[in-house]
């Protein structure tokens, strides 16, 4: 019984001994969706690496045969081949590379804007907080796809353009959520403590206050990434995001639209590509979100 | 609460202001001289100096944004450079179009996520709750003009029952494109009605209700789904607001004559004076909404109602 106790106190004593990241992957990997996500993601993206070491764009789709061209989905062309006698499936692979570095790279541009800023409002407080958040109000007034668009015709269509200009659209409510961390565990003893001993207020921001706060802004990440890539490829799709002829999955959409009735293949594939793409990085999103706040899944 | 509503719409006018300011900066780094928006590019000097003269476009920026907002106060929004048409007129003839678009995917959504929802919540852990969340995820992780063109392929081109575009055909015109938006909508909407009713019947007091005797079924419809519908409608009315600004895809996938495809029409065309008026006005629609769906959420959760009344 005596020996009972001891083994029970020893685990909950490991159990404490777990730092925060090991609990969470551990309620994560409990967590079949969100397995299934991750796998994947990391499926898709080992496609889009590893897409140059199967095929070769240049001579498979670039000079693809035009005599090919409107070929329903067969053996040698899985996906069909498009109205120029590209293969789809090559296609769809290679756009893996431009919908998930748009995504990512937005999603870091809006993390950097948004976090900056709302580390500083919520930290500082006062009139700089006062002048950060109505700014704010007015990025989310907008709506974002308009805001999207208004700022990629603004600055010239190309890919680096589109990632900003859907970072920016994003950047309002990382702003939001980081104050709003920040805010939770600004006046904690830990904070006070290190201030009592001297340390400046960026490195009581960053080493002390930011990696307490992280948890919100890493859920709102991964789900944001697909948000993005969906807006990506809505700006693609309307004409104005990564210019043609690359294999961008909206840009892919727009060009089959006019096949549609009779091809309506061309339309399929780059579509699912994005869905599982989406579904992939939300799963993983709402099982991260689970995992580091459990109160919300019981 | 009238004070409370007052001074929201007084904040309105900073963030107006904001927006315009936004919006003029966006347009005016914008490559592509506006003045060839107006005349043709084989014009005569004489003639594109004497149009930048009448147009104010030599004008330094601040200059040109005062008399925007000058001109915005007196309540005119200028014309378009294109059509040669007013702003704030063209805007008003095809808002009734997308407010039709908005409310009848804003209906659609209530009506499949309320019951979903609900079901998925009391049935949690069990074929009906996965399935149910499983679809909501797929629909929420599906790109809205995706979504359109497989609807227009099956129910517009294979089956024939709807039209694909325009707005000739009245309701039937309007069915697709409401789906388009609504189903994204109702997928997120399942969500958050679940998740509210899972918060709601695990209070005390539903069991304190059960305690009494109140049957299962009473428990839910009466006692729990009251308290569970106000995150739903801050919800639904947030999508609302987001849907008026935000059905340009839905718009353009089906040649539907909205504010948003007039928007991106005039991005694309550099019709500085429109896409500067339909943005501020749709900001405008976009936040009174918002401040309704505040008000709204006041008057169903008396407990908030009282608390603006102390104020």
């Amino acid at each position: 019984m005596k020996q009972k106790t001891h083994a029970a106190e020893h685990t909950e004593e490991h159990a404490q001994s777990r730092s925060m990241m090991q609990e969470v992957w551990r309620r994560f990997k409990k967590n079949k969706g969100a397995v299934v996500g991750l796998c994947i993601f990391l499926v898709i993206c080992v496609l889009a690496i590893s897409a140059g070491f199967v095929y070769d764009y240049d001579t498979q789709v670039v000079g693809g045969d035009v005599t090919q061209r409107l070929q329903s989905p067969s053996w040698e062309h899985p996906f069909g081949t498009d109205e120029m006698g590209r293969d789809i499936l090559i296609r769809v692979i290679y756009g893996a590379r431009y919908s998930l570095s748009v995504g990512v790279v937005a999603v870091a541009i809006a993390l950097v804007i948004g976090v900056s800023l709302g580390a500083l409002a919520g930290y500082v407080g006062g009139i700089t907080e006062n002048i950060i958040m109505r700014i704010t109000d007015i990025f989310i007034a907008v709506p974002n796809i308009l805001l999207a668009i208004a700022i990629v015709s603004a600055m010239g269509q190309s890919t680096l353009n589109l990632m900003i200009a859907v970072g920016i659209c994003s950047s309002a409510s990382f702003v939001q959520i980081s104050r709003a961390a920040v805010l939770t565990v600004r006046n904690n003893e830990y904070v006070e403590a290190a201030r009592a001993i001297g340390s400046n207020s960026f490195h009581t921001v960053f080493s002390h206050i930011l990696p307490n706060s992280l948890a919100p802004i890493i859920v709102q990440a991964t789900l944001r990434v697909g948000a993005s890539i969906i807006s990506a490829s809505s700006l693609s799709f309307l004409g104005i995001g990564v210019p043609l002829p690359a294999p961008e999955w909206g840009a892919m959409l727009s060009g089959g639209r006019a096949y549609i009735r009779d091809y309506s293949y061309m339309t399929l594939f780059p579509g699912l590509a994005i869905m599982l793409t989406v579904v992939s990085l939300n799963l993983v999103g709402d099982a991260l979100r689970d995992a580091i706040d459990p109160k919300l899944k019981k | 609460m009238y004070k409370y509503i007052l001074k929201r719409l007084v904040l309105l006018i900073p963030v107006i202001i904001g927006v315009s300011l936004l919006v003029f900066s966006i347009m005016d780094i914008a490559e592509g001289d506006p003045v060839y928006q107006i005349v043709s590019e084989t014009a005569s000097e004489e003639v594109i100096e004497a149009t930048r003269e009448a147009y104010g476009l030599n004008d330094p920026f601040l200059v040109r944004y005062a008399r925007y907002m000058i001109n915005l106060c007196k309540g005119s929004m200028g014309t378009s450079y294109i059509t040669k048409q007013d702003v704030f007129k063209t805007y008003m003839e095809l808002l009734p179009n997308t407010v039709k678009l908005s409310l009848l995917a804003v209906v659609i959504a209530i009506i499949v996520s309320i019951p979903l929802g609900i079901n998925a919540a009391i049935h949690q852990n069990t074929w009906a709750d996965t399935g149910s969340m499983f679809t909501s995820l797929l629909f929420v992780s599906m790109p809205q003009f995706w979504l359109g063109l497989l609807l227009m392929l099956a129910f517009a081109l294979k089956l024939g029952w709807f039209p694909s575009g325009g707005n000739e055909d009245g309701l039937k015109s309007l069915i697709l494109p409401a789906f388009t938006v609504g189903i994204g909508l109702a997928a997120l909407m399942t969500r958050t009605t679940r998740s509210s009713m899972l918060e709601t019947i695990r209070q005390d007091y539903i069991t304190t209700a059960k305690a009494k005797g109140v049957s299962n079924k009473n428990a839910i419809y009466h006692h729990a789904f009251k308290n569970a519908l106000i995150p739903i409608v801050t919800v639904g009315g947030m999508q609302l607001a987001q849907v008026l600004g935000g059905s340009v895809l839905a718009e353009t996938v089906f040649s539907y004559p909205g504010v948003g495809r007039l928007i991106v029409q005039s991005i694309e065309r550099r019709d500085i004076p429109m896409v500067t008026g339909a943005l501020i006005l749709t900001t405008i629609i976009v936040s009174v909404v918002n401040l309704a769906t505040d008000i709204v959420y006041a008057f169903i959760d008396p407990r908030i109602k009282s608390q603006y009344a102390r104020k």
